[in-house]
């Protein structure tokens, strides 16, 4: 029986347990309740966490059929364009339903951050793909929403759909989509700050929030001039930084939980997507802020000195485990990480940031990973269900936030020199 | 075979090859969204007036109850026993919670749901005017639970719109915000409201006579908007909420207000229709809206207000009409002026506004109590008749823009509202009374 095989077998079993697992990351949840499955490698054969699928953030069926057979890793747009439609298709099939839903009772939000993600891989498949399909099912989101965000709290969770209405707003100029991001925003700023040191947590006291915050704010910035938000982001961030970003090792901790604990082999726990939400966060934070904000270089510092370490990190298969300095704890490649951050280092070549000799092959190897992990039907597999910590999952696993990332990276690979251009 | 099992065979047919398909084309997922429905779905008291042929009527109500508005089964069980029409807090304190209570095991759950896909959405007008309901409850009975329910609500949705320039219908959920922020005082509770109101009166305004619809085009919006301007000068104290409100309600009285009937017609396109037996149409619920907002709006206007005395008017005016035509079981029919053309069956949503709006007026001095207290009191006792024993409320008609028929099991949302509404007013007609005998 091969190790997968092995895998699902105790993964069905372990389903048997009702775990309630959060939907992490939630700043009201202390990290040390959300990654309850991660917490006891004493045993050998750790349950995998029962996947949370009610909130249709995605599927782990027992059965996802067959690998697909038609998507190539061949550089050329039109092989590249496939694979992203053939993913992108089947989520709009299997989703769709759910963006535009919102249902206190059933805990079912379209604006959280797991669809807010997906979001971002969907509008930067259709300005890459030159194809409004996707773009116009956003909008269609946003009008249902009344281009609201789930809450008017500061909460980066809820802001990563912010991306999304002010990539429409800025294409569409229409004041209802921009009004109330900002009135959240401006109501933030209006409030008390809190300080490294405080006995608060800072505002975006995890890593992920790099993600799901920064973004929105350098495009309040773009679709109103007003550098009252770069300001916001770059101190923010700043204190992030200052908190998790490890230098010996040029990696992100999860929060600030993570920064004594170690994986079973003694190293250091970083977190697949953990470093994908910050490499990207970085990349998207970057493309809208302007070339002189005092913080640029930081960023672009951070994005080099980050790739570099996880290119270092990069598995045979061009992908990384969910448990980035433990992979043999953690049997597969993490997908939703390993998109993030190959989104990352694409953006960072094309924009001029990174080598394009040194990452161009990193990158390629990548996203060729990437594509043997695609089934027949179109389902992304082998991402982590919702967590803040290195996790088990079934390969059949796929949830919305990592085919947002692999979106992403899709479209900068699609724009990269030397793809080979035509349909 | 009666005519309503008649019916009812009907609808079962016309609702099962309906009904399916309609289904199966709301859920089907087309990866390239269809065309946008507008922000607010054709669902307005219906914008233009329907051909009202059989098959639409029936498409109509399946509609309603698969957006969960309400439901018309077919077997809804025994009328109720245990209520009094007795005019006292504890006879009616018991019908409204009964009604109340049944409604929101019914649809609470859909309160706090938006699905485009399913059509679903909390905000609806629909919703709004069972809100209002609940909050006159909860204040009349003190009853906390109603209160929590709308706080609720409102958080879920951030106190927001459907829209940032709302139609009248978009609006009304914000009346129960209102009424939230004059206790609690939360800035959140009113800032979407009030920026969607700033914006309508930042945009350019229609005028009569002009090729576009007025903002009220429709009698029903006369509920929807003008007690949402109303409550917001009550929050903020700024006249230019209650300027526009009168601007714009004279308008929808020139163009709709009949002088002869006193009653108004639903929109334009209604005034020179005519009933079966060659009366006009006037439609009990379009009454009720306007009685219903006439008083909701009297309830926060300035006392000065320029055009108070024109509303008290319009308000005895529209009751002497209706007391009138009030049918022998205290009810008026869906076409007011042919009962005989809808069975003779009275319509509850339309029934309860109005005697909201009577029963409003008695309780704060513009109708006469002693001509109106045996109307309202029979209205009262004329609608407890059409309660389940389980709760229902029966006897609503679906969402429409004309009189129409509808099955005696049909219980939709609005009509709770109004019903709740009217309770809250006989309630306190019925503290009175007994604060009087002590």
């Amino acid at each position: 029986m091969s190790d997968r095989g092995k895998f699902a077998l105790l993964a069905v079993a372990a389903g048997a347990f009702a775990l309630a697992i959060p939907a992490h990351s939630s700043p009201a949840q202390p990290p040390a309740t959300s990654a309850p499955a991660t917490e006891a490698p004493a045993t050998p054969a750790r349950p995998a966490p029962r996947p949370q699928v009610d909130r249709k953030f995605g599927s782990v069926p027992d059965d996802p059929g067959p690998l697909a057979t038609d998507v190539t890793p061949a550089m050329t747009q039109k092989a590249i364009a496939a694979a992203m439609r053939k993913v992108a298709d089947w989520q709009l099939a299997q989703s769709q339903q759910y963006f535009a839903v919102f249902d206190r009772s059933r805990q079912l939000d379209g604006r959280i951050w797991t669809w807010g993600a997906l979001y971002s891989g969907f509008m930067a498949a259709s300005d890459s793909l030159g194809d409004p399909k996707y773009r116009n099912v956003m909008r269609d989101m946003g009008k249902t929403y009344n281009w609201e965000l789930s809450t008017t709290e500061s909460d980066a969770n809820q802001h990563s759909l912010a991306q999304t209405y002010l990539e429409l707003y800025l294409l569409d100029k229409q004041p209802e989509e921009l009004a109330p991001t900002k009135a959240t925003f401006d109501a933030i700023l209006a409030r008390p700050r809190i300080e490294l040191g405080a006995n608060r947590r800072i505002e975006w006291w995890w890593c992920d929030a790099l993600f799901m915050a920064p973004p929105a704010w350098a495009r309040l910035y773009a679709a109103t001039g007003d550098k009252k938000y770069l300001t916001y982001l770059d101190e923010e961030w700043a204190k992030t930084s200052s908190q998790l970003y490890d230098p010996a090792t040029h990696l992100y901790f999860r929060d600030a939980s993570f920064i004594t604990k170690t994986e079973k082999n003694g190293q250091k726990i970083f977190w697949s997507r953990g470093e994908g939400w910050v490499m990207a966060g970085l990349a998207r934070t970057l493309e809208y802020l302007p070339k002189d904000d005092p913080a640029r270089a930081t960023y672009e510092t951070q994005l080099k000195e980050m790739s570099a370490a996880v290119a270092k990190l990069q598995g045979p298969d061009g992908l990384w485990h969910s448990g980035m300095l433990d992979p043999a704890d953690y049997d597969q490649p993490e997908i939703s990480g390993s998109a993030l951050m190959t989104f990352a280092m694409a953006w960072g070549v094309n924009n001029g940031l990174l080598d394009r000799k040194v990452y161009t092959p990193v990158i390629q190897k990548a996203w060729a990973g990437m594509l043997t992990h695609v089934y027949a039907d179109g389902r992304l597999g082998d991402i982590q269900q919702t967590g803040s910590a290195p996790a088990l999952f079934k390969p059949s696993s796929s949830f919305n936030y990592g085919v947002g990332g692999f979106l992403l990276a899709g479209s900068e690979i699609y724009k990269m020199k030397g793809v080979k251009h035509g349909k | 075979m009666s005519v309503w099992q008649k019916f009812g065979v009907l609808a079962i047919a016309a609702s099962v090859s309906l009904f399916a398909p309609f289904v199966q084309s709301t859920l089907a997922q087309s990866p390239a969204a269809p065309a946008a429905p507008p922000a607010t779905p054709g669902l307005t008291d219906t914008p233009v007036a329907p051909p009202n042929t059989e098959a639409m009527r029936v498409a109509g109500i399946a509609k309603d109850n698969s957006r969960m508005f309400g439901s018309s089964p077919d077997d809804p069980g025994p009328l109720a026993k245990d209520l009094s029409p007795a005019i006292t807090p504890a006879a009616v304190g018991a019908a409204v919670r009964k009604v109340a209570d049944w409604q929101l095991a019914q649809s609470q759950q859909y309160f706090t749901v938006i699905d485009r896909a399913r059509q679903l959405d909390g905000r609806i007008w629909t919703w709004s005017v069972l809100y209002t309901g609940y909050m006159a409850a909860a204040t009349t009975l003190g009853e906390g639970r109603y209160r929590d329910a709308m706080e609720q609500v409102g958080k879920a949705y951030n106190w927001g719109l459907r829209s940032n320039l709302p139609s009248g219908d978009d609006m009304s959920i914000a009346q129960m915000y209102l009424e939230l922020y004059l206790t609690d005082k939360q800035p959140e509770e009113i800032a979407p409201i009030q920026t969607a109101l700033n914006n309508i009166l930042a945009a350019p305004r229609v005028e009569l006579g002009s090729s576009q619809k007025i903002a009220w085009w429709w009698c029903d919006a006369l509920f929807m908007a003008p007690p949402t301007w109303a409550r917001m000068y009550a929050a903020t104290g700024d006249p230019k909420y209650i300027s526009y409100l009168d601007e714009e309600f004279a308008k929808t009285n020139t163009l709709l207000y009949d002088p002869q009937a006193h009653l108004y017609s639903r929109d334009a396109s209604f005034i020179d229709k005519k009933e079966p037996n060659g009366q006009k149409m006037f439609w009990s619920r379009g009454e009720g809206w306007v009685m219903g907002g006439l008083a909701r709006t009297l309830e926060y206007l300035p006392k000065d207000d320029p055009a108070r005395a024109k509303y008290e008017t319009q308000l005895k005016e529209m009751a002497g009409a209706l007391a009138k035509i009030q049918g022998k079981d205290g009810l008026w029919s869906s076409g007011l002026l042919d009962p005989a053309a809808y069975n003779n069956v009275p319509e509850i949503s339309g029934s309860a506004l109005i005697t909201f709006g009577m029963a409003w007026g008695i309780n704060n001095g513009v109708l006469d109590a002693k001509v109106y207290t045996p109307v309202v009191t029979r209205a009262w006792a004329g609608m407890l008749k059409h309660i389940y024993a389980d709760g229902r409320l029966g006897d609503i008609q679906q969402t429409g823009a004309a009189p129409s028929t509808f099955k005696p099991s049909a219980s939709y949302n609005y009509g709770v509202g109004g019903f709740l509404l009217a309770g809250s007013e006989i309630y306190k007609m019925s503290e009175a009374k007994s604060a009087k005998k002590k």
